[in-house]
């Protein structure tokens, strides 16, 4: 009976897990590439499934923090700008979710908006 | 005849080493000639040092003293910064003169206190220097100039990139075990508690700014920092905010090398007023002391050495 309960929990545990992950297409690694000076900065944001991301340029980390996707909506926060604020971005996917553009709402963190407003990623694992 | 003949063979060993560096690789690239150019003596005045003296490799490309000396053992005023992450900073010395690594790069040469050989006279060495003739016209396609000397220079700088640290490893890899628990929570302390991010971010954790930590005070400490190059009042005191990566191994710290230690960096940030009570224009950030336990600044110190890449040692266990 103890062991039936526990199966039947760990069950639930894993539907929910890929509940979240089919209902948060943004989990798992993007990318896109842009000119600095005379170097190419290559920017990776890996959105975790616990709700916490990392953005690198050239694989150092630049920035952490949280984030949440209802429908076709981010909130996203980090210490950098305000960690208790989430600036919102409308989500538009291409292809196969093979890339995403995020489209300020709201963000009043004038350094976040003016580095990610517009800009397109691809699925890291999509360009492979 | 026997003895002639010894004689005969070692001299002409002597002969084949002596045209030891004849026969040397030459090089092929702008960064192959940079780094070339950066180890040789030929760039400074009395052919005694190179940039690789201050800027010493086993140090992150820094020095270990809080002042470097330059030709003649002339005593500079400003601490060496590492060379190392150089790529993607937007500009170079404490007090941002230079706009481009290219700029920067020529500058120590020609300075008095440093390699003190006029950007001139440097080129018309390189230009008697058959070596160096034959690689600046292989790889630029002209003899050496002003230009392209800068240019190799720079292009050696930029391949010092370092992201290999545990901190790297644990973020980009989500490798749990790369760094301690003490150094996760110093990274929360310094997004946090401790407020270092406000001004330490970006890839190299530092970003394009220039700040008054309070280390300008008028009387002792009397270095104006940005104010000299912009003229402009609201600089006095304000200095480039130093990059963190590779900072354990690269003591002393600040602009002008006061602080020994990574700890000591903390106890300054923890309460300004108790090292430099009366500083002028210091950052209003700074303006509470920071209230850390000392096991929080054990945990930051922990974090610190965690920026540090795996080519460099170091004595504290991560």
């Amino acid at each position: 009976m103890k062991k039936a309960f526990f199966t039947s929990l760990m069950a639930m545990a894993l539907i929910s897990f890929s509940f979240t992950n089919e209902n948060n297409p943004l989990v798992g690694r993007w990318e896109f590439a842009t000119k600095y000076q005379e170097s190419t900065l290559n920017i990776l944001t890996v959105f975790k499934a616990d709700g916490t991301f990392d953005l690198f340029a050239n694989k150092k980390p630049l920035v952490t923090g949280t984030y949440q996707v209802k429908h076709d909506t981010l909130f996203i926060a980090d210490a950098l700008c305000n960690a208790n604020y989430s600036a919102t971005y409308k989500l538009k996917f291409f292809g196969k979710q093979d890339s995403v553009q995020f489209n300020v709402i709201q963000d009043t963190c004038i350094r976040r908006k003016t580095s990610v407003n517009g800009v397109t990623y691809k699925n890291a694992l999509a360009v492979k | 005849m026997k003895k002639l003949y010894c004689l005969f063979l070692l001299a002409l060993a002597v002969m084949i080493m002596a045209m030891g560096p004849f026969t040397l690789e030459e090089p092929n690239t702008k960064e192959a000639l940079g780094k070339l150019l950066f180890a040789d003596p030929i760039l400074s005045g009395n052919r005694k040092i190179s940039c690789i003296s201050c800027h010493k490799a086993e140090f992150a490309f820094a020095d270990t003293t809080a002042v470097s000396l330059g030709v003649f053992k002339r005593k500079g005023i400003r601490n060496t910064p590492s060379v190392m992450n150089s790529a993607l900073q937007a500009n170079f010395f404490w007090d941002g003169r230079s706009a481009t690594l290219e700029d920067q790069a020529l500058a120590p040469i020609s300075n008095p206190i440093e390699m003190n050989l006029p950007i001139a006279l440097a080129i018309k060495r390189l230009n008697k220097n058959t070596l160096y003739r034959r690689a600046f016209m292989r790889v630029f396609k002209e003899a050496p100039n002003k230009k392209n000397l800068a240019q190799a220079l720079a292009a050696f700088e930029r391949t010092l990139e370092t992201s290999d640290s545990p901190f790297d490893d644990w973020r980009i890899n989500e490798n749990q075990k790369a760094v301690s628990e003490s150094a996760k929570r110093g990274f929360l302390l310094f997004n946090g508690k401790a407020n270092c991010i406000q001004c330490h971010f970006g890839p190299d954790f530092n970003n394009v700014e220039f700040r008054n930590i309070g280390l300008y005070d008028g009387k002792l400490l009397t270095d104006s920092g940005r104010a000299a190059i912009t003229k402009k009042q609201e600089d006095l005191g304000k200095f480039k905010i130093g990059p963190l990566r590779n900072i354990a191994v690269t003591a002393p710290y600040m602009h002008n090398g006061m602080f020994k230690t990574l700890r000591e960096v903390i106890d300054y940030y923890n309460d300004p007023n108790k090292i430099v009570p009366s500083p002028i224009g210091r950052d209003p950030l700074l303006s509470k002391p920071l209230s850390l336990s000392e096991q929080e600044k054990q945990e930051l110190e922990d974090f610190l050495i965690s920026l540090t890449d795996k080519r460099f040692k170091v004595n504290k266990s991560l």
